[in-house]
């Protein structure tokens, strides 16, 4: 029997350009989920550590994470890493991070598959074949198959390498198709890959596995953060396999819905209210929609900001189109005729600019003409075919906020 | 604020105090000669009023007196909504401000100083500038209702926030929102802290801010980028150098591999080719011998049948020479024979010749005599035709030359006289006689008329045109005269119409008319009779034109003959010959000449040919001779040539042929022993081994300079991989997204703000714009007060500003292009509106300093009455350099010299 953990995708160095100055602590939290899974397998007793490409999220990241990496793995000397180059940190040549001095001169546990090959693993045999391009159309375990036909038989053979599974309609072409027999194809036991970032196990019999990334990245990665601990008791046997859990931070992505405010409020509510226990391990966002007055929005945008404090990382994105009641809309007009015109011109803007239809707001006697509209807008250069829907809501809320602050 | 006096020391030309009003609170008129100091008095008011009083500005400079370092000193008494004060700042040199209020019939100081100036500026609503004096524009409302010397036409604007929204507000009757106002505000201010009113960047601003940052990041990342590209050039320069190198090395050892077994090929080659070249000579002289041995024997056969071949002929030539000296004996015999019959047959052919001839002459002459007779009858038949010709045209050449438009023309005269005369016989006198008995009367007018005898008692008419002389028997002379003009006058024209038709007849060659007429148509007749002879005359001329033609032919025709006649010399049995006898015998001689000829043709033709034979037979006799000469020569050179050459071989030929065969075919033998030996191309060996060799050197300095090329690329991609590159570009890429956000965010706010403060102007200029018929209605009212003129009307802008004056809005003539004196007037009319609105909340005054320069006297009088009638609200004061203009006007206001008082008292 062997054991060992196959992971992929840590992606380190990941670039999160729209988290700014937190970018730098989700890097981090990778490393620190790279030392929870060889922990993992410390603890498990688990010797072999399989990272099927994409340990890097490029060729070019600093040697400062590079070092970082090669000292995570000096910390755990008794377990066998072997890293296979992936699509991201191909092993393309002496520019390739596999060149770095850290990596070249990397202590005897670390085990670099930058060139086709197998290699005895003590009870089994890992076949690898690593990538050397950033995309190709070729299945890279077509290698593999020719490999394994050169082993002995009665041997348990664990192949190894990257790419997307050729599933119809979910791949690219040139994104290094693999098979989906491609297993039982070679004859191997177990075919470790990766490329994608969420979990998928069970193709060709539960022989090809893709744990995804270990530590989520995006909202949408729901079933990532997780490495496969893998158990094949002998040659033939069909292989074990446990998803641990690795992660460090846990991405969630929280809604509310104006349309139904109650329901939805009580639900986000509850929501933060399960989340506030792991707060400070959650990047949390919140995605405000439907039609809102002024009022109100701002009113829930300062609970939740006050809501987000103590999580990791809070996002609010503001989905709401700014509405008024019949009675809002009457006491404005009676109180600011020229602010009901001014909100009325504001809808003719947003026509001319969108192309949407007006809102049923003021309509007045001398609505604002196209000419018009370019001619104010002239003076400051602003593009009339620049302005998106998002910059009208602000515009209203702004009107509206200052116009409670002048009121109070 | 109305004014009620002012006070100066040391102030432009005022050396000394002097006191200007007091003002009362209609209309005053201060007037003094020009440069008296009016103008300056009322500045001075103002930077009283207006400006702080510890400025040292240029302008407060400019009151000081001329040369002096004077302290300018200034108060001013004035009435506001608040109440009455008064003033007092000394500027410059020891810089004071005191204000006081009146209030229980006393001054009351209120305050000092700065605080002065602020409680100042409060009242009169004025504002002051960040530096230095104020301008007219920080004076509140007198920026607007003072127009100032030289500046008549000067409207400020009304875009101040405070002074000029309120005048416009107030003159447009719009109640502004304060809320809106403030927002309004509060936008320009956001969107000014962003960035420019022409959608620039702020400097210092949060906008600017981002979008420098973006700048440098950009930068950062534009250097990233170009590392990338050469990192990725490299790359690919690596990968193109190792795939060569390996190419090269594959290359290298395949080359090395064929160089080496090439050059050891080559020596082996180099042994085995001398040899070969050794057997090949012997192989080559053999060859020779025996070539030579071929070549002997052969011609020592073909002497052999030669020399047989040579024999035989001659036997057939001597044999041939024989026979054809027989047949030239006997075709020479032949042609002999022939030859005597040649001359009968000549002499035959000629005689037959000779008569034809004769015959063929005698033909001629017949038919040339009878040729000339024909001729010489056709000249008989054409002169006869010819002399009739003549008399006819003898004839008309007698007639009148009379054509029948001349005898139409005679015709018509004559036509036209006898009209004239029944005319005259219709007016001229008829006299009936009718005698008892009869008698006889004679017409002496007309001597040519016979005495006519009148029958008794029968009437008798006489006509006559105009008199008539009668001589009656037994009665005696009877004149009668007409005296009808008519008749005169037709008797006039009667006689020069006779007289006309008389000349031309004359001319015509005839008596009367009727003659003409007849000469007329007898030159028809002739006419007609000539072209016919002319007609009959042509057959006998045939195809000559003339009869003179004619005469030469005939006369040519019979001289042919006669010569004729004279060469034959006509034997007098020719002569009897008749015609058809020579035809007949002709005949005859021409069919037998041609048969003669064709005859003796035919003999020479013979003889052409005996004589053409006996010359081949000559030829044919020295041919046969001459062969069997040339065969005896022959024969003994060929006897010569085969005793030499069998003398060459004494052993001979054959044997000595055999035994070259045999030597040549061991020398071939070996020679192709040593070529199995040899590899093919074996000559092109050394070439090949130097080319090996040289390719493989080629190869190596080649590998050599790629193996160089990566390392470079390898050492270059090392060192760059090394850097980071994307490490370093993903915190530039995440700092830069943190800077488009921010520069997003300040511009997305700087846009909301300018758009809200925009649209909010936009809606209160729509809101102005909608009730500025009100106030152009009135501004129209006084303008045409002012001009006398009510058809215009003026309009103006949403700023509140004067567009112009006409007729409708689209034809107004702007306010730039019109006149100075009708600005003059526009503006005070605008003026005069501003003050009546503000004279609503408090005493207002308005200062026209000698604004009206431009105005004629009658618009004058008529300015005059309309500020006599706002005199009832306002404060006017006018000041002018021209008293005699307002003489009877207003008050009068004195500037007078007056004790300094300490207490600044006025």
């Amino acid at each position: 029997m062997i054991r060992f953990i196959h992971s992929s995708d840590w992606q380190l160095g990941a670039r999160f350009r729209q988290f700014g100055a937190k970018a730098e602590e989700l890097r981090l939290a990778r490393l620190t989920t790279l030392q929870r899974a060889l922990s993992l397998a410390d603890d498990r007793a688990i010797k072999i550590f399989l990272i099927a490409g994409d340990l890097f999220e490029d060729n070019q990241v600093g040697d400062g994470l590079v070092q970082q990496t090669v000292s995570l793995f000096n910390a755990f000397p008794d377990i066998q890493i072997y890293i296979l180059p992936g699509n991201h940190d191909p092993s393309s040549g002496p520019e390739a991070v596999w060149s770095r001095c850290a990596l070249r001169e990397a202590p005897p546990n670390v085990h670099l598959l930058l060139e086709a090959g197998v290699m005895d693993l003590g009870g089994a045999w890992l076949v690898f074949s690593p990538l050397h391009q950033k995309v190709s159309t070729t299945d890279p375990s077509l290698k593999l198959a020719e490999l394994a036909a050169q082993l002995p038989p009665d041997t348990i053979k664990i192949g190894i390498t990257h790419g997307a599974l050729a599933i119809e309609g979910k791949h690219q072409p040139n994104d290094f198709p693999i098979a989906l027999n491609a297993a039982s194809r070679a004859g191997l036991d177990y075919l470790a890959i990766g490329h994608w970032h969420n979990w998928l196990a069970g193709t060709d019999a539960g022989r090809i596995v893709m744990p995804g990334t270990p530590e989520p990245d995006r909202f949408s990665n729901d079933r990532s953060g997780h490495v496969a601990c893998v158990e094949i008791d002998g040659p033939g046997n069909l292989p074990r396999v446990d998803a641990a859990n690795v992660a460090t931070l846990t991405w969630r992505s929280l809604s509310l819905d104006f349309l139904a405010q109650e329901s939805s409020r009580a639900s986000l509510e509850q929501a933060l209210t399960d989340l506030r226990g792991d707060a400070a391990k959650t990047v949390l966002r919140i995605t405000l929609s439907g039609s809102v007055s002024p009022q109100v929005v701002t009113e829930v945008k300062a609970g939740l900001a006050k809501s987000g404090d103590g999580f990791f990382l809070h996002q609010i994105v503001d989905a709401t189109r700014i509405a008024l009641t019949d009675a809002e809309r009457a006491d404005l007009q009676a109180r600011h005729p020229i602010l009901a015109q001014v909100l009325a011109d504001i809808d003719r803007l947003e026509g001319f600019a969108t192309g949407s239809a007006a809102s049923a707001g003021e309509q007045t006697t001398t609505p604002l003409t196209l000419t018009e509209a370019q001619a104010l807008l002239a003076p400051s250069k602003i593009d009339l075919a620049r302005l998106t829907p998002e910059w009208f809501a602000q515009l209203r809320q702004t009107l509206f906020q200052t116009l409670q602050e002048v009121a109070s | 604020m109305i004014l009620h006096s002012l006070e100066l020391t040391h102030v432009g030309r005022f050396r000394e105090t002097v006191r200007v009003g007091p003002f009362c609170p209609g209309l005053n008129i201060l007037s003094a000669p020009n440069e008296s100091g009016k103008s300056t008095a009322l500045h001075a008011a103002a930077r009283t009023l207006f400006d702080r009083h510890t400025t040292k500005s240029e302008e407060i400079k400019a009151l000081q007196p001329a040369g002096t370092s004077l302290a300018p000193r200034v108060t001013v008494e004035f009435q506001t909504g608040a109440g009455h004060f008064r003033i007092a700042k000394t500027f410059l040199q020891k810089p004071e401000s005191r204000l006081s209020q009146f209030r229980a019939g006393a001054w009351e100081l209120l305050a000092e100083a700065d605080d002065a100036d602020q409680r100042v500026q409060n009242l009169l609503q004025s504002s002051l500038p960040g530096r230095g004096a104020t301008k007219p524009e920080h004076w509140g409302f007198l920026g607007f209702l003072w127009a100032r010397q030289g500046e008549p036409a000067l409207w400020p604007g009304l875009d101040d926030p405070h002074v000029g929204q309120r005048i416009r507000a107030r003159l447009a009757r719009v109640e502004l929102d304060p809320v809106i106002e403030e927002l309004r505000l509060r936008f320009a201010a956001a969107a000014d802290a962003i960035m420019t009113s022409t959608g620039q960047s702020r400097v210092g601003g949060p906008l600017r801010s981002a979008e420098e940052d973006l700048f440098g990041i950009e930068a950062a990342l534009e250097e990233i980028h170009k590392t990338r590209a050469l990192l990725e050039e490299t790359q690919r320069q690596y990968q193109q150098s190792e795939a060569e190198v390996l190419r090269l090395e594959k290359e290298h050892a395949e080359q090395s591999t064929v160089a080496t077994a090439l050059r050891e090929q080559a020596l082996a080659t180099e042994r085995l080719s001398g040899e070969l070249t050794a057997r090949q000579q012997a192989l080559t002289s053999a060859k020779e011998k025996l070539a030579v041995l071929v070549t002997d024997a052969a011609t020592l056969s073909r002497l052999q049948v030669e020399y047989k071949e040579t024999e035989e002929g001659l036997v057939q030539a001597r044999s041939i020479t024989k026979e054809a000296e027989q047949a030239l004996t006997e075709l020479r015999s032949r042609l002999d024979t022939r030859q005597s019959e040649l001359p009968g047959h000549e002499k035959h052919l000629q005689t037959l010749r000779s008569t034809h001839q004769r015959l063929r002459d005698l033909l001629k002459l017949r038919r040339l005599n009878a040729d000339a007779g024909t001729l010489a009858k056709q000249v008989e038949k054409a002169e006869a035709a010819s002399t009739e010709i003549s008399a006819l045209e003898a004839r008309r050449t007698a007639l009148p030359a009379l054509t029948a438009a001349q005898l139409r023309k005679l015709e018509d005269q004559s036509e036209f006289l006898r009209t004239l005369r029944a005319q005259l016989l219709a007016l001229g006198l008829t006299v009936e006689l009718t005698p008892d008995s009869e008698t006889m009367v004679e017409n002496l007018g007309n001597p040519a008329a016979e005495r006519q005898k009148l029958p008794a008692a029968q009437p008798h008419r006489l006509q006559s045109p105009s008199a008539m002389d009668l001589r009656l028997e037994g009665w005696g002379r009877v004149l009668i005269r007409s005296g009808s003009q008519d008749a005169q006058s037709a008797a006039s024209n009667l006689a020069e119409s006779e007289t006309g038709l008389t000349e031309a007849l004359q001319q015509a060659g005839v008596s009367s008319v009727d003659a003409a007429r007849e000469a007329v148509a007898t030159r028809k007749e002739l006419d007609a009779r000539i072209k016919a002879a002319i007609k009959g005359m042509s057959p006998h001329l045939g195809d000559h034109l003339t009869i003179d033609a004619l005469r030469e032919t005939t006369a040519t025709a019979q001289r042919r003959a006669e010569t004729l006649a004279v060469s034959l010399s006509l034997t007098p049995e020719e002569g009897a010959l008749s015609l058809t006898d020579l035809e007949t015998s002709e005949a005859t001689r021409s069919e037998a000449v041609p048969a003669a000829e064709k005859s003796f043709s035919d003999f020479a033709n013979q003889l052409t040919q005996l004589r053409t034979e006996e010359r081949a037979a000559i030829e044919k006799v020295q041919e046969t001779a001459k062969l069997t000469a040339d065969h005896e020569t022959r024969l003994r050179i060929l006897e010569t040539q085969i005793r030499d050459l069998g003398a060459r071989y004494p052993e001979g030929i054959d044997p000595s042929k055999t035994s070259a065969q045999i030597a040549f075919a061991e020398a071939e033998a070996r020679v192709l022993a040593t070529e199995k030996d040899l590899p093919p191309d074996f000559e092109k060996l050394p070439e090949r081994n130097k080319r090996a060799a040289a390719s493989l050197q080629q190869i190596a300095n080649e590998l050599q300079s790629r193996r160089t090329d990566r390392d470079q690329s390898r050492a270059v991609l090392q060192m760059l991989g090394g850097r980071g590159l994307y490490s370093r570009e993903t915190e530039w890429e995440e700092r830069k997204a943190g800077a488009i956000l921010r520069r997003d965010a300040a511009r997305s706010q700087a846009w909301c703000a300018r758009v809200a403060q925009d649209l909010i102007e936009h809606r209160k200029q729509a809101a102005t714009k909608s009730v500025l018929t009100p106030l152009e209605n009135r501004l129209t009212t006084a303008f045409a007060e002012l001009t006398g003129d009510a058809t215009r009307q003026v309009f103006l802008d949403e700023h509140l500003q004067i567009a112009g004056i006409g007729r409708t809005r689209d034809e107004t003539h702007a306010f730039d292009q019109l006149s100075q004196g009708a600005k003059e007037q526009l503006l005070l009319c605008l003026r005069l509106a501003v003050a009546q609105e503000l004279a609503a909340d408090e005493p207002q005054v308005l200062i026209l300093d000698d604004v009206l320069v431009n105005t004629d006297p009658v618009r004058q009088e008529r300015v005059l009455d309309v500020l006599a009638a706002q005199a009832e609200r306002l404060q006017i004061l006018i000041l002018t350099c021209h008293p005699d203009r307002y003489r009877g006007v207003g008050q009068p206001i004195a500037m007078a010299t007056c004790q300094d008082r300490s207490d600044g008292s006025v």
